[in-house]
């Protein structure tokens, strides 16, 4: 999990790096203040999701669960649609949902 | 620094599961739907909707698994990848990345070679993001949740051909296992490379990821392209760059993707929400028994127990369907007509498929069924028809659906066997074309054929060949 490993007091500079490191994944634009203000929630997001993990990894394999609370039958059930789907976009374009202009993986 | 180029090649490749519905929602997976139109709370991430595993996904990613020769896990997990893109609205894709259910197996190539897969995963799709209108993307979630596996190969392959071969051979195995349909035109299967070059005898060289391959042929073009620019760059002592670049169909070759996700910015971690994937022996028993012989077997059966011709096989194997289709005929017939049924599968079944005129766009549709094609063949063998009028038999099963043995009888095509009847044929034969005649007892062999073709005329087919010849040059006085 790289960086995130280190289980707590980070160092300011590290939490900013990757603040910036994932915003600029997330093509999101941030100010300095913004990122100020992220940087020791994302440390805490982080930490808590590393707890999370280290518990899974403990936990004993549960293999005693009825086979039937596991799967679902191959069976299509009705969908929302896309008019009911939609009313939660910030923008659409007929039955698009439309974002900012993003390709592949450029920036 | 002398030692010649090596290339190392590994895939992955993304195949979408045949099921009726998304990986972890009852939404249908279905292609060519309108927008959105196959959408819930879960497969658009609305909070406090819960995922359930879809049993088919799971026992279809069993059998490839089986039909490749992995080993299936008892217990798998699932773990969330996350990255945040327009095309996933939950903000992680649920995949398998620390305990995926399969791992080994692999592919063998004609030329003796064996790709081995490093591990098969179940993950769901993505949606899809339509770049083409301006400043904006548009995007659908149809695809969104839509069971894949993603089959990963060790890095053993060392050419583009041998790329090609692999992908042909691993998408009819899972064509014929009934996994996927395989259709890259819809995306059913996708595949990324992974290239490296390095001299003989000195480590491994950097690896570049290529995406964005949407055919076999994208595939070899940009292995080729790639391969080439990686040892011009290093014949001229530029160090490659681990990085993922794009194939451009149109520029026919590959370009930087600047942003890319490095494995640790994904920060996996185990899926909470789902319990682990259990395959008990009872599904690897079924699993198993539902894989049909394979391609590559059926074709070594067709030519070392048939005598078939290796193109033969090939076009017989090609599709599933014909490869049945002529198997169920083969049981219904004597082992010794293998190679006319081939070719009547071959040439006319295949070709009456394709005919507007005739009803059935697929073998299974035809009129002509297994048997009907074996006592068609029976006929020509046991010469109580000769092939031009088994043709004219089997336009009429197909158009009618009668049996070859009625259509016979009824259209009075059983070959001439009165050597009375014949003899009344080629005289008349003789008589109409005094100049074949005067060639033919000239010593002109070739000149019957004209006799022959008129006395088959006038029989409507039903006179045999052969006899005519030699009837006809006893009557004339010339040797055979
Ligand atoms: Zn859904």
């Amino acid at each position: 999990m790289g960086s995130s490993d280190a289980p707590s007091d980070p160092g300011e500079g590290a939490a900013h790096t990757l603040v910036r490191r994932t915003a600029a994944l997330a093509r999101l634009d941030l100010d300095e203040a913004e990122i100020e203000r992220l940087a020791p929630e994302f440390r805490r997001i982080l930490d808590a999701f590393g707890a999370l993990a280290g518990v899974a990894a403990d936990a004993p394999p549960a293999t005693d669960e009825p086979h039937n609370a596991r799967t679902r039958p191959d069976t299509p059930r009705p969908s929302l649609g896309a008019e009911r789907v939609l009313r939660c976009a910030p923008e659409r374009e007929g039955a698009y949902y439309s974002v900012p202009k993003t390709v592949g993986g450029d920036a | 620094m002398t030692g010649a180029w090596r290339t190392v090649i590994g895939l992955e490749t993304h195949v979408q599961l045949g099921t009726h519905t998304k990986l972890f929602c009852g939404c249908a997976n279905e292609f060519g739907a309108p927008p959105n139109a196959n959408t819930c709370e879960l497969c658009t991430g609305q909070p406090g909707s819960l995922p359930l595993l879809n049993e088919r996904a799971l026992r279809l990613a069993v059998r490839a698994a089986l039909a490749l020769d992995a080993d299936v896990a008892a217990r798998s997990t699932f773990d969330r990848k996350n990255y945040f893109y327009c095309d996933l609205p939950k903000g992680f894709q649920t995949t398998q990345y620390v305990a995926p259910y399969a791992s080994g197996g692999g592919v063998a190539l004609d030329d003796g070679s064996f790709v081995r897969l490093t591990r098969i995963h179940m993950e769901e799709d993505a949606g899809k993001a339509i770049h083409d209108r301006g400043d904006t993307t548009l995007v659908d979630l149809n695809r969104a949740g839509v069971p894949l596996i993603e089959i990963v190969t060790e890095p053993d392959l060392s050419n583009a051909e041998q790329a090609f071969e692999y992908l042909t051979k691993l998408k009819e195995v899972l064509v014929y296992a009934g996994v996927s349909d395989c259709d890259m035109e819809k995306g059913s299967l996708r595949c990324d490379v992974n290239v490296s070059v390095h001299r003989e005898d000195e480590p491994l060289g950097t690896r570049v990821e290529i995406k964005n391959l949407n055919s076999f042929r994208n595939v070899r073009a940009a292995i080729e392209h790639e391969v080439e620019r990686q040892t011009r760059a290093l014949d001229d002592g530029t160090a490659i760059v681990q990085e993922t670049r794009l194939f451009d169909v149109d520029a026919n070759a590959t370009r930087t993707m600047r942003v890319k996700e490095d494995e640790d910015d994904y920060r996996y971690f185990p899926e909470p929400d789902l319990p682990p994937a259990l395959v008990t022996d009872e599904v690897l028993r079924v699993e198993r028994a539902a894989i049909p012989e394979l391609p590559t077997a059926r074709r070594a059966r067709y030519a070392n127990e048939l005598g078939l011709s290796e193109y033969d096989a090939g076009v017989l194997t090609a599709e599933r369907a014909t490869s049945d289709f002529f198997d169920a005929a083969l049981r219904a017939a004597d082992p010794g007509a293998a190679k006319l049924l081939a070719n009547w599968t071959t040439n006319e079944l295949l070709a009456a498929t394709a005919d507007p005129d005739v009803p059935g766009a697929a073998l299974d549709e035809l009129r002509v069924s297994p048997a009907d094609l074996a006592a068609l063949v029976a006929l020509v063998e046991r010469g109580e028809i000769h092939s031009a009028a088994a043709r004219t038999v089997l336009r009429e099963t197909l158009r009618s659906g009668r049996a070859p043995d009625d259509v016979v009888r009824e259209l009075g095509l059983a070959q001439a066997s009165d050597p009375a009847e014949i003899e009344a044929w080629c005289t008349a034969a003789i008589d109409a074309d005094p100049r074949a005649t005067e060639q033919v007892r000239a010593g002109n062999g070739k000149a019957i054929g004209a006799l022959i073709g008129a006395v088959m005329k006038r029989s409507q087919g039903r006179a045999n060949p052969e006899v005519v010849r030699s009837v006809l040059t006893r009557m004339l006085e010339v040797d055979a």
